[in-house]
């Protein structure tokens, strides 16, 4: 690597060739002012704050100058500094910042640099131009008053969620972000992932949830492992007084960009139903609240009296959690299964089969950024795995083919190049789809047959030839598979798709915690005599209401209030999703730490001692 | 008898005063007088581009004599067609004046004409742009031949660097070393492209050359694809050009049609395409990274240069970006060399350039002239200023560029010698000023323009503008204070320091020009709180009737627009609430009474 040594300030730094000015200086600890560059994209050059003086003559932006050997790099004189001002001066005083009535006030990049500057007093008046406040959506307030166009929210939105929403409308002083068309943010192609929030340097959008609630500075920041799907996002939660205030994405310096999804965002701050503080006992319509000692004692007592034992638990669990849990159920002779489990086992008995290689499964979802092809079964991932969503949508904006296929809905219908629907239950799809790609593979030309089949779905069949030819030419396909397909059959025409084609693989499952690879699962009794279910933050999942619905008892577990615990009959408390520590296996099979971030507000203060205890009370 | 052929102007000015009302006018009288056989409609009526006298249209020119009518009504059409087309006799009371109150009967000998060169505009205004047999007879697509078919491609960019052609989009960039650069660079995919987005107030040479001429800057485009390796073209217009981008379409199509564009030309073994691309008037796509980008289907914002568009234009391919005046000179340097070439111009500018000269001129259109030729000659061939008003200052340039006061009239016009005087050459904007015109309205005019076209992504470009504009609506409003001339200053530092495209860099230019050569009205607008030309009306104080020497005659209240003026008993009274300070009153009272200011 070459290295070419120049001058900051005096002071000679070396740096690798092809790096910006910016970059080398702050290696070497010179802070250079700025406000629209960003590590987590793409330099644009708009904020012109970086302005240094290059060679006692020319001032240039030192985000987009390239190192050179021998240049003379001032990035304090009173010329750069003069200009800086201005700058900052036109920039505050030509949009309304009120700091004082700000909730930015203290975690603003504009307002930490009007103090760096010294700017105490002004040149020009304020304009008071008359820029609307966007309130329409459920997370983000969008106030153009408080935005200076810095454009990184456009390039979040473009470049790392590969959604294109925002952009900027109008020449000169009409210039201002807007929302699709003109649209309310509330009602528009917004995926409220926040990352555009996340990159904000002023007020302009802000965290309904978040508001008020303190400076990033006063709170308490823990790096954690988002549980919601098993992508296994990195977090930065934010916490004050034994309370979520925001969590945004860690590593925005890496290819995934420190994006979250509205799931891993926004919804742990929405408090949603009541916490379960004490084990509650229900009897013939009678409720007792009992302690956790007693509440322990019952399940025990409970497990150690029956004989049909199903026990079930949330796939957004952490490794040891769900270890211990299992543990303490084997020792009761429960069979025990975990949501997104059972669709696992399916893939293991296909793939052996059909002798599938593990060669055949993408080793890093991110290599869906580098596919020519992404074939994508069930488009559901746009809720279930909405950061995986953004990579192929991101694929997709840079040239990648993207076929879709689907019952009932394509969720990509503006990035899909290719999308199939129709409205028939999943495997009859897959079946039909496979039988016209294999046979058309053999008789391109011999679609007569086909015809007949796919008419009856309304597909047309050349749609499927295409995707049959495409994935011939490319050289680099990814097949995803989405989790509602749960069948053998379905995935069995995939993956044998797969192998044809020489295509890769990404099968998804709706448990975060791929643990479930590893951990011994089994189908559980459906109408058992006990069902004891461990329930995790997310939503309640249908397998268990059922399970609680049809068993004489249920025991469930969980930490806040919702329909499957008011349907239970013993109720006992456990840790929310941010007051565990411990591990969990992302979908590549990382393993990744899982932090707590604020003090169990329940007497349990250790599900597993809670399950050891129980494993031994049989 | 020989027979005759009508060139009618067509271009969008001579359209808009009505040529094609002539023209049917023609038609008409034509067939009144069975001339059918002798001029069969298609053939003798030729609608050619733009001939350059745009205050002369409509306008014609009846060949091979090369007669010209301009100003015409359509009643004087059935005299020319009568007179001249039937007797052979020119109607001379319909021949344009020249400046000594002569006749003047060829198009040539006109004044307007007789002090250009023409190159770029050598076949607008003489061809049918709509037919490519038209340009065929003109040598078109030779050049295009020669090159292809007896040149090497290093031969050809040796050419063009040594004729010393420079980019005529403003900046002057040498054209041979653009190429030369694209042509090194080694990539199997290059592209030419066609800069037609033409923006500056009041310009359009480039329009009139696309929409007379569009076959020429086809050929220009070839020979540059040959030369650096490129098989596609693009031509970016607006779509304010309606014409243009017809007569291009047309002249793509027939090109195509006839084997000099697509497949194998000339049995060469050179492909070539060129496709249409219409913007959507944003000024700054005229800044080649914005262009870029709007072909490329975003949005039009400049791009941060280095990597230039000859290393990753378009596609992030190596791009050769030309404006149309550039194109427009490339056939003629090919057939006739680069020696020839170097004899129109000076030395560090060879070659011609045409303006768009408008404002307080006698003549105003297209005039294109060889390169060193001085502004006052320029001003000359326009007819001088008109209405015998003395002469206040040129602006050249556009809203980038800089005026040009009376002591600097005999700057020569080549890139060198107006960047020295402080102004730029600029897209060819050529905007005579008069006595009568107030230089901070003129500043202000061009920064409103600039203002409203930033396309917003720089802060010094966006904001800094508003803040200029805002001090000068203060000093015209009459609310000027002594330290805003000081913050302008510094404004426009910042600005051409930190702006990140040409747009915003060039922006104050304007400003400091007028404020460099006219200060002192600046300072008059400021401390006098008076606007010496009365262009900026707010500033002028209502008029004021003195009672001593008012005889009520009354013609006041007759002229008075607005009903500002009553009559009183012995005198009469004007509203100084009501009073827009026209000054019609004043100019009609036979006994002076009237006059401007408090009483």
């Amino acid at each position: 690597m070459t290295t070419v040594k120049f001058n900051v300030d005096g002071k000679e730094i070396i740096a690798q060739e092809g790096m910006t000015v910016m970059d080398a200086c702050e290696e070497n600890g010179i802070e250079i002012p700025k406000l629209c560059k960003h590590e987590a994209l793409e330099n644009v050059m708009a904020c012109r704050l970086c302005v240094v003086e290059v060679d006692d003559k020319r001032i240039i932006p030192s985000c987009g100058l390239e190192v050179d050997e021998g240049l003379d790099i001032k990035t304090q004189t009173e010329k750069v500094r003069k200009h800086r001002r201005m700058i900052l001066e036109l920039v505050y005083r030509c949009e309304n910042h009120y700091c004082m009535f700000c909730e930015s006030d203290g975690d603003c990049e504009l307002q930490d640099l009007m103090y760096e500057y010294e700017i105490d007093h002004f040149e020009f008046p304020r304009m008071f131009p008359e820029w609307p406040v966007d309130s329409s959506h459920d997370h983000i307030i969008k106030d153009s008053n408080r935005c200076i166009r810095c454009g990184r929210c456009i390039r979040a939105c473009d470049e790392v969620v590969g959604n294109q929403t925002l952009s900027l409308g109008g020449r000169g002083i009409t210039n201002k972000v807007v929302v699709d068309s003109g649209q309310p943010l509330g009602d528009s192609t917004c995926t409220s992932c926040g990352m555009c929030m996340q990159v904000c340097p002023t007020g302009a959008l802000s965290n309904k949830h978040s508001m008020f609630k303190g400076i990033k500075e006063e709170c308490e920041l823990t790096n954690s492992t988002c549980l919601s799907c098993s992508i296994g996002c990195g977090t930065d939660i934010y916490t004050r007084t034994g309370h979520l205030v925001e969590i945004e994405g860690s590593d925005m310096d890496k290819e995934s960009g420190g994006q979250l999804c509205e799931r891993g965002r926004f919804k742990p701050l929405i408090d949603r139903g009541k916490r379960i503080t004490n084990v509650i006992y229900r009897e013939n319509g009678e409720e007792t609240e009992l302690s956790l000692e007693e509440g322990l004692e019952k399940a025990a007592n409970i497990l150690r009296n029956s004989n049909e034992i199903s026990a079930f638990a949330s796939g957004g669990l952490t490794c040891e959690a769900l270890d211990a849990f299992s543990k303490a159920m084997r020792a009761h002779g429960a069979l025990f299964d975990i949501v997104g489990a059972k669709r696992y086992r399916f893939e293991t008995e296909v793939k052996r089969r059909i002798n599938m290689i593990e060669g055949h499964f993408v080793q890093d979802v991110k290599e869906i950024m580098k596919a020519e092809n992404i074939l994508l079964y069930d488009t559901s991932i746009y809720h279930t795995h909405p950061v995986l969503a953004s990579y192929i949508r991101r694929a997709a904006s840079n040239g990648t083919t993207l076929m879709t296929i689907d019952a009932y809905e394509d969720r990509f219908w503006n990035h899909a190049d290719k999308s199939i629907t129709i409205e028939s239950p999943k495997t009859q799809l897959t079946r039909l789809v496979n039988q016209v790609i294999k046979e058309g593979k053999a008789s391109i030309e011999d679609l007569s047959r086909v015809s007949s089949i796919l008419g009856g779905l309304r597909v047309h069949p050349r749609d499927v030839m295409e995707i049959v030819n495409l994935l011939e030419e490319a050289s680099y396909d990814i097949i995803i598979i989405g989790c509602e397909i749960i069948d053998r059959w379905s995935l069995r025409h995939i993956f044998e798709l797969a192998k044809l084609e020489g295509g890769y693989v990404i099968s998804l499952n709706k448990a975060s915690n791929q643990y479930i690879r590893s951990l011994e699962t089994e189908g559980v009794y459906e109408e058992p005599e006990v069902a004891y279910i461990l329930a995790g933050d997310e939503e309640d999942h249908e397998d268990m209401m059922k399970l609680v619905e049809n068993a004489d008892f249920s025991i469930v577990q969980s930490s806040k209030n919702s329909k499957l615990t008011e349907m239970a009959d013993l109720v006992i408390p456990s840790l929310s999703m941010y007051e565990r520590n411990g591990t969990t296996i992302d979908i590549d099979g990382n393993k990744k730490e899982v932090k707590k971030a604020i003090e169990p507000k329940v007497e349990m203060k250790s599900e597993i001692a809670f399950f050891e205890e129980l494993a031994n009370k049989r | 008898m020989v027979r005759k052929e009508i060139l009618i102007c067509s271009g969008t000015g001579c359209l808009s005063a009505g040529s094609e009302e002539i023209e049917e006018k023609l038609m008409d009288e034509l067939w009144k007088h069975e001339l059918e056989d002798k001029y069969p409609l298609t053939r003798a009526i030729k609608r050619t581009g733009c001939m350059g006298p745009c205050n002369l249209g409509p306008m014609i020119i009846i060949r091979p004599e090369d007669t010209f009518y301009g100003n015409l009504e359509p009643s004087d059409v059935e005299r020319i067609v009568e007179e001249h087309l039937l007797k052979d006799r020119v109607v001379y009371d319909l021949l344009v004046e020249d400046k000594d109150g002569h006749r003047v009967e060829e198009f040539e000998k006109l004044d307007f004409i007789e002090g250009q060169k023409k190159v770029v505009m050598r076949d607008s205004g003489d061809i049918d742009p709509s037919s490519l047999e038209d340009y065929l007879k003109v040598e078109g697509y030779m050049a295009a031949r020669k090159a292809i078919m007896d040149m090497d491609r290093s031969e050809i960019i040796q050419e063009i660097k040594d004729s010393g052609l420079r980019g005529r989009g403003g900046a002057g960039f040498p054209t041979g070393l653009k190429w030369e650069l694209a042509y090194k660079e080694d990539d199997d995919q290059k592209y030419i492209v066609c800069n037609g987005d033409e923006g500056d107030p009041g310009a359009f040479m480039d329009r009139s050359v696309l929409e007379g001429d569009p076959h020429s800057i086809i050929e220009g485009m070839m020979i540059a694809g040959y030369a650096i390796g490129a098989d596609q073209g693009y031509i970016y217009v607006r779509a304010e050009y309606p014409l243009a981008i017809r007569n291009l379409q047309k002249a793509i199509r027939d090109a195509e049609s006839d084997g000099y564009l697509g497949k194998n030309i000339f049995n060469q073994g050179f492909d070539f395409n060129v496709e249409l691309r219409v913007g959507a008037g944003a000024f700054v796509c005229g800044e080649e990274t914005a262009l870029l980008s709007s072909i490329e289907g975003k949005q039009g914002r400049p791009k941060y240069r280095p990597p230039y568009p000859v290393q990753s234009g378009l596609w992030g391919k190596p791009t050769v970006i030309n404006n149309v005046e550039t194109f427009g000179n490339i056939a003629m340097i090919i057939m006739n060399g680069s020696d020839w070439f170097r004899n129109i111009g000076t030395e560090g500018s060879p070659g011609t350039k045409v303006f768009a000269v408008a404002g307080d001129v006698e003549n105003t259109g297209l005039i294109e002239v060889a390169m060193g030729t001085t502004i006052r000659e320029m001003i000359n061939i326009a007819g001088g200023v008109a209405d015998g008003k003395d002469f206040k200052a040129v602006q050249i340039g556009g809203p980038a560029g800089g005026v040009i006061p009376n002591e600097y009239l005999d700057t020569p016009i080549d890139y060198d010698s107006l960047s020295e005087a402080g102004t730029i050459m600029g897209s060819g904007g050529f905007i005579v000023l008069d006595e009568d015109t107030c230089m901070v309205d003129v500043a202000k005019f061009f920064l409103d323009f600039t203002q409203d076209e930033s396309c917003g992504k720089c802060p010094p470009c966006r904001l800094g503008t508003k803040r200029m504009l805002d001090i000068l609506d203060k000093i015209t409003n009459g609310n000027g204070e002594p330290e805003d001339l000081d913050k302008l200053k510094s404004l426009a530092k910042t600005i051409q320091d930190t702006s990140f495209c040409g747009l915003g860099q060039a922006s104050p230019n304007p400003v400091l020009s007028t404020l460099k050569f006219f200060r002192d009205e600046y300072e008059k607008h400021v401390h006098e709180k008076t606007c010496p030309t009365g262009t900026c009306k707010s500033m002028i104080k209502a008029f004021y009737i003195d009672e001593n020497l008012c005889v009520t005659c009354g013609n006041c209240i007759e002229v008075c627009p607005v009903d500002a003026i009553s009559s009183g008993e012995e005198t009469y009274i004007i509203d100084p609430e009501t009073c827009i300070s026209c000054g019609e009153c004043a100019k009609v009272c036979p006994v002076e009474a009237i006059s401007e200011g408090d009483e």
